[in-house]
């Protein structure tokens, strides 16, 4: 069954078998292929025109002027996000590249101390720890370039006392 | 006069692109750099000749003087173009190019660093008699400059006097903030520039920025080609540019580009140049700093003058004059031109990066598109996030804006975050299509250029089409009678 | 195959008031099914909204395509038994789809007292594995009981039909190849705990799913130990220490998300090929059924009208048309299968009944599946009947339908009496499905007929003692009879005690056989078989 994260929500949307209509959670949607990546749907009395491709497990849609990124959801992973997982890494906001390191592998940080100060487009931040812990492994260094999402610190949470 | 038979194009993506297609047309074959990481490029497809750099970053490989000096002349050229960005303000750059026998198309490296530096830029225009803000530098007391800085009075924007392109800027309102601002600017300057010296000038608050394309030639013709309006900008980046500016005084637009004229000539300037100006609310014009080189925004002049820069760049290099006396200069109708950047501009202009999966240029009368990417290629923070420039011309103003909104609507780039809608928001906000237009107007009206929220109705509609774009792979389709039932349930 | 001509005159009084009376009847019908679906004490509900669970209905929307049809089975079990509590005897079972594949759900209502098990409960689980076992349907078990009903363990557990036999039913699937997933979503206790176990795959919730044969009061009580019940049964024991279940999940959808893919890694079997063509709706409407059958189940109708408006185009070819008039015998289509249908147009008669046997060869000969509509009160009776050896040929109609390989399905559309139940294939003679309409009875005789009966007998009894009863006496003896019959002969009796799959909506009644044909063909016919037929 088909399931999409889509402005902060879970929907389900499913084409029903051999016909024009998708099931968008409770409501029937008529949409048709116009042609490769191409799609026309009445709204509003209208005929809409959209493009859409495939892109991995996301979906991409323009309509009008706008785009959006659909995230197709595998209903058999866990929805739960890994809470452990995030005190112990700190992502990269955005892509980027890296201005400069300010610990070490085996230091000691307490939470809300700088890590590393990366920049992109013009833009200079620093990256600070999310809760006290020990770094163990800095995945770039300086000058490297990274993608948004990269694990830029990790650390080994230490209890609170 | 020495003819150009091949020609390096030191540059990617669309500019590279741009200066093939103007070479090709005039007879010359074209060589093109590419890099590991940017192999998609869309001039490789079109240039005759290709050569690989290296380095790491990638960016590295195009700042690479040797390593481009050496392509070039390895592979017969007898020019090499810059673009803009990287190394076309270089005067080291110009003169290795000079020194190698091979002609720069650009002005001389003496030029490049008497004009690019900013304060040298600023001391020679008031020796020029061209108006400037009250500034001052570090010169020979580097001690003394954030006192002379507060003496200039706040606001006041404290910048690198190497830099360009809105890096290491930062505004002062308050002198209990300098110190701090002075830090700041000095380090970035360092790091993008590697030169920290500073440089501090009167803020004008809600400044225009104005543009003056000059052209000179070796015989010591300098002429203009109009202004731009550039003021739509979000962190001192450029995102929408025009011509005419609208609703400027033609008085002051007389006085602004005799002055530009005044100054490219004066310091002897060949090939395309660049005088930025800042307006103020009162109409007063001020000389900022000039750009010894090509623009990003250089198609809204070629739209409105029908020229082609590139052409002219080109012939001024062979050491022809140029074809045109000032008088015989026409300007027809207005263009404006949308800079389609790789970011999510409601999420504070964020950068992204993906791959291309779709692509479909716009198409209409009027309309040119400057494309960076093909379908397929990648888009990382390896290079700038331009993917492309959409212009569009028209009679008037309004039908300008209006062609190039269309434009805009129409464009269909997937795979990245592009900031496609939020510039055709700028482009039919009211007080844009007004024309009051400063650099702040980005950010004074942030809350009016807000998307639109989607109804339940829309939402669904998306969700309808992202499933039939996206099927589930797990999918089997109900057998008959099922399928014919539906959801029927007794 | 032509089509029927219908006579039907929807402008008659006796249309007119049959189709008031049985609207009343479906709504009523409706307005109840609602209600055990739907209606729940506020505190359950908010029990399982604490616990993180979902209701029922809830995980069979998660579970199923969506977009596909569900016949959902025995609906209204229990609906006469302990003080009318029970709703659907706290299951839900019935037939849908997942990803493109039929299964059967067997499903514990965890807001019906907590999913326990009461003897009809426990009957209705064992139906639904024997429909899976007939029919060779993959068996989702979606487990959330809180076990058996203890006050009533005498009625639910030790004999041979009883919880046991939901265990062994399982090992009959498992042994014939049938896929079954238990989805553990609270607990399994005690027996309950070898759903799972004896399951191919299972499914286990992290903090609700619980499977253990001694829950933590009675292990305490048992033996002292003092132990919570995820870290005597719960998830990630059993999915990593025990290996009693196979895939640990952190939330019912989730689950319910794992369910559905492990079953499509099971490879569906061919079914069993028949006549098909492509479906077609009837050509008269069906919705005229309501006019066709009357209330009273005493007056007669012609069942033509009704086979018109439940087969493709309203086409039946009539086997021996003009012989034996009060069983009509013919081939038609349901959603585009061909059957041969049987139906009751009167007592059943000598001719009646050998016509009855030799179409049911035919049909089996060519392996045609069998539908029976039944209205019967029964075989005829008197001197003339016996000498020409009606019981004799009732027994050759009998002996033939129980020797049939092909499916079979019955809807029973007016009364249900005696003999006639038999040989038109009621409850105990294997068909796949049986369903009633509304206002069907289904009875040894009649009520008044009983009522009588009994009062004859014990009026001759008194008489004998030399009493004569006035006629408040003779009532007093004959109305409790009257009552009671009637009581325990309608459909929602019959629906309550699992005497069939279900009371249909008339005009639900051709999905719900075309879907139960289709389902059936999962399993191959086999081989035919015959008694000895007394000549």
């Amino acid at each position: 069954m088909n399931s999409f994260h889509f402005g902060g929500t879970r929907h389900r949307a499913q084409r029903e078998p051999g016909s024009d209509r998708v099931r968008v959670d409770a409501t029937l949607v008529s949409v048709q292929q116009d042609g490769p990546n191409r799609f026309v749907a009445p709204l509003d009395g209208r005929s809409e025109r959209l493009h859409a491709v495939a892109d991995g497990d996301q979906v991409w849609v323009h309509w009008r002027g706008r785009a959006w990124a659909l995230q197709r959801i595998d209903a058999t992973r866990s929805s739960a996000a890994g809470a452990a997982e995030a005190a112990g890494t700190a992502h990269a906001p955005m892509p980027g590249v890296v201005v400069s390191l300010l610990v070490a592998t085996g230091q000691a940080v307490a939470e809300g101390d700088a890590l590393l100060v990366i920049e992109s487009m013009k833009l200079q931040t620093t990256i600070a720890a999310a809760a006290a812990g020990v770094v163990i492994e800095l995945p770039f260094a300086v000058g490297q370039t990274f993608q948004r999402g990269a694990v830029l610190a990790r650390l080994e949470p230490t209890e609170a006392s | 006069m020495t003819p150009i038979r091949k020609l390096f194009i030191a540059n990617r993506a669309e500019i590279a692109l741009r200066i093939v297609r103007t070479a090709r047309r005039l007879g010359i074959a074209t060589v093109v750099p590419w890099h590991a990481a940017d192999r998609h490029g869309p001039a490789l497809h079109e240039a005759d000749e290709k050569i690989q750099l290296f380095g790491e970053p990638p960016v590295a490989a195009f700042l690479d003087i040797a390593a481009i000096v050496h392509a070039a002349r390895d592979s017969g050229c007898d020019a090499v173009h810059p673009g803009y960005g990287f190394l076309s303000e270089n005067a080291a750059f110009a003169g290795a190019v000079a020194e190698a026998g091979l002609v720069f198309v650009g002005p001389s490296a003496q030029v490049i660093e008497r004009m690019g530096d900013k304060i040298r830029a600023r001391r020679f225009a008031v020796e020029q008699g061209v108006p400037v803000t009250p500034a001052a530098d570090e010169a020979d007391d580097p001690a003394g400059f954030a006192e002379r800085a507060r003496a200039v009075g706040f606001p006041l924007l404290v910048k690198g006097a190497a830099g360009g392109g809105g890096k290491g800027m930062q505004i002062v309102r308050v002198a209990s903030r300098l110190a701090e601002a002075i830090d700041v600017a000095r380090r970035e300057s360092e790091r993008y520039f590697g030169d920290g010296r500073l440089f501090a000038e009167r803020y004008v608050e809600r400044p225009r920025h104005i543009e003056v394309q000059v052209f000179g030639d070796a015989q010591g013709n300098v002429i203009h080609l109009g202004e731009r309006e550039c003021s739509i900008q979000r962190r001192f980046q450029k995102l929408i540019e025009e011509t005419p500016a609208p609703g400027l005084d033609p008085g002051l637009r007389e006085r602004i580009c005799s002055a530009a004229v005044t100054l490219a000539k004066a310091s002897g300037y060949v090939n395309a140049g660049t005088v930025e100006c800042i307006v103020s609310p009162e109409g007063e014009f001020f000389f900022l700093e000039m750009n010894t080189r090509l623009q990003v925004e250089h198609p809204v002049t070629e739209m409105v003058t029908g020229l082609d820069l590139v052409e002219w760049q080109l012939r001024v290099a062979c050491g022809e004059p140029l074809s045109l006396t000032q008088e015989q200069v026409r300007w027809h109708g207005h263009a404006i031109e949308a800079r389609l950047l790789a970011e999510d501009a409601d999420a504070g202009f964020v950068p992204d990066t993906g791959r291309v999966r779709l692509l479909r240029w716009p198409q209409g009368p009027a309309l040119r598109i400057d494309g960076g990417v093909i379908e397929g290629a990648p888009v990382t923070a390896d290079f700038d996030s331009m993917l492309a420039k959409l212009v569009a011309h028209g009679a008037t103003r309004d039908l300008a804006v209006s062609r190039l909104r269309q434009a805009l609507e129409e464009t269909v780039l997937l795979g990245v975050t592009v900031n496609a809608d939020y510039l055709g928001r700028v482009l039919r906000h009211p007080a844009f299509a007004r024309g009051d237009t400063d650099t702040g107007f980005l950010e004074r009206h942030r809350d009016t250029l807000l998307p639109a929220p989607l109804s339940d109705e829309e939402r669904r509609l998306l969700l309808a089409v992202a499933a039939r774009a996206l099927p589930d792979p797990a999918a089997r389709a109900a057998p008959q009678p099922y399928a014919a039932m539906g959801a029927w349930r007794n | 195959m032509s089509r029927i001509v219908s006579h039907l005159d929807t402008r008659s009084d006796s249309y007119r008031h049959n189709h008031a009376e049985m609207t009343r009847r479906v709504q009523e019908l409706r307005a109840l099914t609602h209600k055990v679906r739907h209606e729940r004490p506020e505190r359950d509900l908010e029990r399982l909204k604490r616990q993180n669970k979902l209701t029922v209905r809830e995980r069979l929307d998660l579970l199923l395509d969506p977009g596909t049809p569900f016949l959902e089975l025995s609906t209204l079990a229990a609906n006469r038994a302990y003080g009318g509590e029970v709703h659907g005897a706290g299951q839900v079972s019935g037939i849908g789809i997942v990803n493109g594949r039929e299964v059967i759900v067997h499903a514990d209502d965890p807001s019906i007292k907590g999913g326990a098990w009461y003897p009809l409960s426990v009957k209705k689980i064992v139906r639904t594995l024997d429909i899976a076992i007939e029919n060779r349907l993959p068996v989702i078990h979606l487990c959330d009981s809180a076990g058996g009903f203890l006050p009533l363990q005498s009625q639910l557990f030790p004999d041979r039909y009883e919880a046991g036999r939901i265990f062994r039913n399982q090992c009959t699937l498992s042994k014939l190849g049938v896929p079954q997933i238990a989805v553990v979503l609270g607990h399994c206790t005690a027996g309950g705990a070898y759903i799972p176990a004896l399951a191919d795959y299972s499914v286990i919730v992290r903090g609700n799913g619980g499977v253990f044969l001694g829950g933590p009061p009675l292990v305490k009580a048992a033996t002292g130990e003092v132990v919570t019940a995820e870290a005597l049964g719960g998830a990630d024991m059993h999915t990593s220490v025990s290996g009693t279940c196979d895939y640990p999940a952190d939330d019912e959808p989730q689950a319910l998300a794992m369910a559905r893919d492990i079953l499509a890694q099971t490879t569906p079997i061919e079914k069993q090929r028949i006549d098909r063509v492509e479906p077609e709706d009837p050509y008269y409407d069906p919705a005229e059924l309501y006019g066709i059958v009357p209330s009273d189940w005493k007056t007669g109708f012609d069942v033509r009208e009704v086979i018109a408006r439940l087969v493709d185009g309203s086409r039946f070819h009539e086997y021996q048309p003009q012989y034996g008039p009060t069983l009509v015998c013919g081939f038609a289509r349901i959603w585009g299968r061909k059957v041969g249908i049987l139906a009751n147009n009167g007592v059943l008669f000598n001719d009646s009944s050998l016509k009855a046997a030799h179409f049911m060869r035919l049909c089996d000969r060519d392996g045609t599946p069998l539908v029976f509509l039944q209205n019967i009160t029964g075989y005829m009776v008197g001197r003339e009947y016996e000498e020409r050896g009606i019981t004799k040929d009732g027994a050759k109609m009998i002996m033939t339908q129980v020797g049939v390989r092909v499916p079979k399905f019955t809807v029973i559309v007016g009364g249900s009496f005696g003999a006639g139940n038999y040989g038109m294939c009621g409850r105990a003679y294997d068909g796949r499905f049986l369903w009633m309409w509304p206002q069907s009875q289904i009875a040894v005789m009649g009520a008044e007929q009983a009522a009588n009966t009994l009062a004859e007998v014990k009026i001759r009894q008194l008489e004998r003692q030399g009493q004569q009863l006035s006629d408040e006496q003779i009532a007093a003896i004959r109305d409790p009879v009257l009552q009671s019959f009637r009581a325990e002969s309608d459909a929602y009796h019959s629906t309550s005690e699992l005497w069939d799959d279900g009371i249909l909506d008339p005009l639900d009644t051709r999905n719900a056989l075309g879907m139960a044909i289709v389902a059936s063909l999962n399993a191959p016919f086999g081989e035919p078989g015959y008694g000895v037929l007394r000549l």
